[in-house]
């Protein structure tokens, strides 16, 4: 892909401030939105559906929602992060579970070889340091679990398999596979709550 | 009715560590958005839970994102800020027409693009190289991204109107095909997007030359049994940038032509099938 600058400068400004002003009809802050977190959600996207062209469609719908339900998002239950990146897990799995319904069409065109394959080098430059710094964190937590606790999670977060349908997929019971995820999580959260110390 | 516990027992704790991960039957699912409000400990593990799940999120391989995806946003605002019914816009006009916009939102380009745009028919005819029609597309989408969207709102927002009626499928459902310039019009460009469950299509045209007034650019598609035999499906109206949207309703199944073509022909109804000059074609 050809890289091309984007002119408009790194954006300061707090989550919050941003998401507020969106709630107000400001498309300055969406953008100011888009420029740092747009990288982390089509990656994540991409993760989950393994098409760019489905993954630009799901960035393009997170966002849009971002400009309708800004003024919903409450920051009590989270931060803005956490907000955006659980629409992008939710339509990520729904088009990874409609494909699995309906397996899509051999000669569908991709769209990004027929409008030119432009890199959005500003989202870059905003995700870099501290999305590398939580994918460290991340990746080295995951190592830390046992291997029967990240297969499940795994299964569960990117190849969006329920509990149920992962205990059939690996003839595992379904009790087991919930006290996996159980287990999993709360060990991922004492691994990245250690690492922020 | 048994009173739920008020802090996650293990059995809860379960099913909102499924929860966080989107991994729970849809009762389940429900179970816990019903009770959630009701139960501030749950609510508090459920957090722990989704600090765990964002972070995941992190772990993929970072992706460099298209540069046209910011512009297709942006679009999108002004559409939806424009009243445009959501669920027909979601439905067609984003999913369908998102390359449709990335095209669209060219209509007004910058003084530095518009200069580049008088200098291309030089160099195409002087050199009538293919390459460097490419090569200056490629420069005018390096400044694309910040065109002033509020001169060309109320076209898009009229094409989006009228391309949501149409393009109601599945992203499955959808192709599109590009339409390739003939050497009687260099510059011109066109894109296709074809939505089979709903039969219908949106063309969509660029660059198309300047045509006197008993002048029209007519879009016609030709069978899949080959010969010459084409059904005449529209025509093309551009506005004075020489952009024009067709939303195509064909006569049969769009999976029974081959071909698309546009061609220069005299005003009138009465031509039927293509005399003049080929401008765009695409196979199908």
């Amino acid at each position: 892909m050809r890289r091309v600058a984007d002119p408009a400068p790194p954006v300061e400004t707090s989550d919050a401030e941003l998401v507020h002003r969106v709630s107000l009809g400001d498309t300055s802050a969406l953008e100011a939105l888009y420029t740092r977190y747009a990288r982390v959600v089509y990656s994540f996207a991409m993760r989950i559906v393994m098409d760019p062209m489905l993954a630009e469609e799901v960035l393009q719908e997170v966002f849009v929602r971002t400009w309708r339900q800004a003024d919903r998002f409450q920051r009590s239950r989270g931060n803005f992060a956490s907000w955006l990146l659980s629409i992008t897990h939710n339509l990520a799995i729904d088009e990874v579970r409609k494909r699995q319904r309906r397996p899509q069409k051999s000669d569908a065109v991709d769209v990004s070889d027929a409008l030119f394959g432009l890199v959005d080098e500003a989202t870059n430059v905003e995700e870099a340091a501290e999305a590398a710094d939580l994918r460290i964190r991340i990746r080295t937590a995951m190592v830390t679990l046992p291997e029967a606790q990240r297969e499940a999670i795994e299964l569960a977060f990117f190849a969006g398999l329920s509990q149920r349908e992962i205990s059939a997929h690996l003839d595992v019971p379904l009790g087991t596979i919930k006290t996996r995820m159980r287990l999993g999580l709360k060990k991922l959260r004492q691994e990245l709550e250690a690492g922020q110390r | 009715m048994n009173r739920l516990p008020e802090e996650p027992t293990t059995e809860i704790s379960e099913m909102l560590a499924g929860y966080a991960l989107g991994a729970l039957d849809p009762d389940e699912r429900d179970f816990i958005q019903r009770n959630l409000p009701r139960h501030p400990a749950w609510q508090e593990e459920l957090d722990g839970y989704l600090a765990v799940t964002a972070a995941l999120a992190h772990m993929a391989e970072p992706q460099d994102v298209p540069l046209r995806a910011r512009a297709a946003i942006l679009a999108a605002v002004d559409a939806i800020e424009s009243d445009i019914p959501l669920e027909q816009y979601r439905k067609a006009a984003w999913n369908a027409t998102i390359p449709a916009r990335a095209l669209l939102d060219q209509q007004t380009p910058p003084p530095e693009v518009r200069n580049w745009r008088r200098a291309i028919p030089k160099v195409a005819l002087y050199t009538s190289m293919p390459a460097t029609i490419v090569a200056i597309i490629f420069a005018m989408y390096t400044v694309v991204i910040h065109n002033q969207y509020a001169d060309r709102q109320n076209e898009m927002a009229e094409f989006q109107q009228e391309s949501a009626q149409v393009l109601t499928g599945d992203s499955s459902d959808r192709r599109v095909v590009d339409l390739s310039a003939s050497s009687s019009a260099p510059l011109a460009r066109g894109s296709l997007f074809i939505d089979r469950a709903e039969n219908a299509a949106v063309l969509v045209a660029r660059d198309l030359p300047p045509i006197g007034k008993d002048e029209q650019y007519v879009v016609w598609a030709q069978t899949t049994s080959g010969g010459h035999e084409f059904a005449r499906i529209g025509v093309l109206t551009p506005n004075d940038a020489g952009t024009a949207q067709l939303i195509i309703d064909p006569p049969d199944l769009f999976e029974r032509y081959a071909t698309v073509l546009v061609t220069r022909e005299p005003s009138g109804d009465d031509i039927a099938h293509p005399t003049g000059a080929s401008i765009l074609t695409g196979g199908i």
